[in-house]
């Protein structure tokens, strides 16, 4: 489970994040919704412990910068980030080493999920870009996490691939992991999503949670509550 | 072309701003001007020191040529050249210009590299040695208009080249090729001078070579040393025609390089790539001279936890050749030389050693690996994050000392020097390790390379003065030669302990990815 209290994040004078406080629970895909500039990524990186802010952000309980918050996250990142000399089965092998990581089974599993068997031996800077987001997000569950960040995860993706990441994040979901996920398409989070925060210039304008939504879409109420501004 | 010059403008501009727009950035690199300028005032009007005690400034013109020499060749060795970055190369080619003005815009970039290269070799050469040599200031300015000739005539040569060999595969071939062979010829008539001369000492016969007739036609290199060199002796005419020579030459090579008739603008767009990828890798500090090609290696295994972080940095040395590289081989084997014809000590030379290990930690690329999430993600301590990511840099400079001390055997050390001298550079190797990293956790990322690299080197000139002042101290009390070495070493390794201790928040938070 993620929570965060009161989450500021300032670049100068300009608020990225302002006071934010939400949850994202076990089982459940809770979404960080809003146009760009809204302070999604930011949000996501600072739970991630990638960026300094005032607040407080606990990861099942864990402050999200101790080691046992550490082990207990995965992380994919809105822009793959790998290391262009590895291959994608060093990738792995870095990873499962650095986490600890005994069974290999899950690994084999998610490698055939995401079609990435025949590239085990390609080089990072060999990979197209829907690839490389392919190779990030297979890394993020090496270590089976219990909460799961996500980045605006379909970008870069062909559908096949935004199929097989759909399954699998509903596939996780019914394991009880939490997930974390920031994106501006709305489209896409209708089946997906369980509870939205929509963002709004660095704020949480409002919580929308699907079962209580009755005969309004999430598009429906995104647009009425943002009026499709695009932040700075 | 107005727009051109424009841009041309516009960016100068903007380098100026990004300079400034951070106060450290902003002091340092203002501190970093004014006392270079300072010192060069300094030598040329206030130092009163008495002739006999200055060394003679075909010396000090031997050794400017020789970095001049160097950074000449590594321009003419590259791999590949490129005329533009990305961005301009996709903006000059789509937008409503003729191949002219796109050429003298190249030609625009090529001046800008000009002054950048000549700063570096004469800042580099003046403030360090001009305290020493019998430099005037008219010297000094002789100095400064060659070399900016002189690096103008190589850039624009590049270009030229580059753009009437465009269409052929082999281009950057025939650059070689054409250096390789002047080198060559110009190493026959050494070896032939070397041979007549071979009663006198190595020194000697670079002296003697130096004032031969043969070596004033060497292409630039000789034709700088007569410039700077009948100024010198007053013989201003001389000196005035030769610079003309020269001056004419570039302009006849900017004439030619704008008047080719047709260039490919995919090469052109593909080498820029590639010129921009080796710009991010340099702003890393990644290794420029390991080369972009990665080779597949076997028994591929990673320790646990942090220990993660150091076998992956271990395994890309291993794919890229880059533990020790060829330019760090060249490096040792130079100062070798140096040392052993010009009779130095051992002491001497491992005080030549610890220059190669500061150029050396400095480019370790801790910032490429620090722009990837996972050292930040990754589940364990700070700590030992930070050793795993320093360590193959300690590794690889302990291999460094052991292997330079062992082939300075030639100069004949007792086994105590040899053992001294590898205490003593562990020590400052450390230091400089830990300094670097320590510069990086207080320094913006955006920091620009002359404030970085400036204050760097003051973090390391601070951190040494314990070290040098308990060392004497010890010394002088116990009059116990080799005192020095081992007392020096273990304060500069508490030292870089304690740098290592403070940098640790480096790895748990990332601004640094931003």
């Amino acid at each position: 489970m993620i929570e965060v209290k009161g989450l500021t994040k300032k670049y100068g004078n300009l608020i990225a994040v302002n006071n934010a406080s939400f949850e994202a629970q076990n089982g459940k895909i809770t979404v960080l919704l809003g146009p760009n500039g809204a302070g999604k990524s930011t949000t996501i990186k600072s739970i991630c412990s990638l960026l300094k802010y005032e607040g407080e952000i606990l990861i099942d309980g864990y402050d999200n910068h101790s080691l046992m918050a550490k082990k207990r996250f995965g992380y994919i990142a809105e822009v793959p980030n790998l290391y262009d000399n590895l291959t994608v089965g060093e990738h792995i092998s870095f990873i499962k080493r650095a986490y600890d990581v005994k069974e290999d089974e899950h690994i084999e599993k998610l490698i055939e999920l995401l079609e990435l068997k025949d590239k085990i031996n390609a080089t990072a800077k060999e990979l197209s870009k829907g690839m490389k987001q392919k190779v990030s997000m297979l890394l993020a569950l090496i270590s089976k996490p219990d909460s799961l960040l996500v980045d605006e995860p379909m970008i870069g993706l062909d559908p096949k691939a935004i199929e097989n990441t759909l399954t699998l994040l509903k596939r996780l979901k019914e394991n009880g992991t939490a997930i974390l996920l920031s994106t501006h398409i709305i489209d896409m989070m209708n089946d997906l999503y369980d509870v939205a925060y929509i963002m709004n210039k660095g704020k949480i304008e409002a919580k929308v949670v699907k079962d209580e939504l009755g005969s309004e879409t999430l598009k429906e109420r995104f647009f009425e509550i943002t009026e499709g501004s695009e932040n700075e | 072309m107005n727009s051109l010059v424009y841009l041309a403008s516009l960016r100068f501009k903007a380098m100026i701003r990004k300079i400034y727009s951070r106060p450290l950035s902003a002091i340092f690199t203002t501190l970093a001007i004014i006392v270079m300028l300072g010192l060069l005032i300094f030598y040329s009007f206030f130092l009163k020191m008495p002739e006999s005690e200055k060394g003679p400034f075909s010396a000090f013109l031997l050794t400017y040529l020789f970095v001049m020499t160097i950074m000449i060749l590594a321009i003419m060795f590259q791999k590949r050249t490129a005329l533009f970055t990305n961005v301009d190369a996709n903006l000059l080619l789509c937008g409503p210009f003729s191949l002219k003005q796109i050429l003298l815009y190249g030609i625009i970039g090529s001046c800008g590299a000009t002054l950048a290269l000549c700063l570096m070799n004469y800042l580099y050469i003046t403030v360090l040695l001009g305290a020493f040599f019998d430099v005037s200031p008219l010297d000094y300015l002789i100095l400064f208009i060659t070399s900016m000739s002189a690096y103008f005539i190589i850039l624009v040569f590049t270009d030229f080249l580059y753009v009437r060999f465009m269409d052929d595969p082999k281009r950057n071939l025939y650059r070689r090729l054409i250096v390789g062979t002047l080198v060559v010829f110009i190493l026959l008539i050494f070896a032939y001078h070397y041979y007549i001369n071979r009663d006198l000492k190595i020194d000697a016969i670079i002296n003697s070579f130096m004032d031969s007739k043969v070596f004033s036609l060497m292409p630039v290199i000789g034709w700088s040393k007569f410039v700077i060199l009948n100024f010198h002796n007053g013989e201003y005419l001389l000196g005035l025609l030769a610079l003309g020579g020269m001056i004419v030459l570039a302009f006849v090579l900017t004439i030619l390089t704008m008047n080719t008739r047709s260039i490919d603008p995919e090469v052109i767009c593909d080498d820029a790539r590639y010129f921009d990828a080796l710009k991010e890798r340099s702003k890393n500090n990644s290794n420029l001279y390991q080369g972009l090609k990665v080779r597949s290696v076997k028994n591929v295994s990673f320790k646990k936890g942090a220990g993660a972080i150091a076998s992956r940095l271990m395994l890309d040395m291993r794919k890229t050749n880059s533990f020790i590289t060829k330019t760090e081989v060249m490096l040792i084997l130079l100062y070798l030389a140096i040392s052993y014809f010009s009779d130095y000590d051992y002491a001497f030379y491992s005080r030549y050693v610890a220059i190669i290990l500061y150029v050396i930690t400095l480019s370790s690329n801790y910032n490429d690996e620090l722009s990837h999430h996972y050292i930040y993600l990754i589940p364990d301590t700070p700590l030992r994050k930070l050793w795993a990511l320093l360590w193959p840099s300690i590794l690889k400079v302990s291999i460094i000392i052991v292997l330079m001390m062992t082939l300075g055997i030639v100069l004949g050390p007792t086994p105590l020097d040899f053992i001294a001298a590898i205490f003593e550079l562990f020590g400052y190797a450390l230091l400089f390790i830990s300094s670097n990293i320590w510069s990086l956790r207080i320094l913006n990322k955006g920091q620009n390379q002359v404030a970085s690299q400036f204050i760097k080197m003051l973090i390391v000139i601070i951190a040494l003065i314990p070290s040098v002042a308990l060392g004497l101290v010890f010394t002088a009390v116990l009059y116990t030669p080799y005192l020095f070495s081992f007392i020096s070493s273990f304060v500069n390794i508490i030292i870089a302990l304690i740098f290592i201790y403070l940098s640790k928040g480096i790895v748990s938070g990332a601004e640094l990815l931003n």
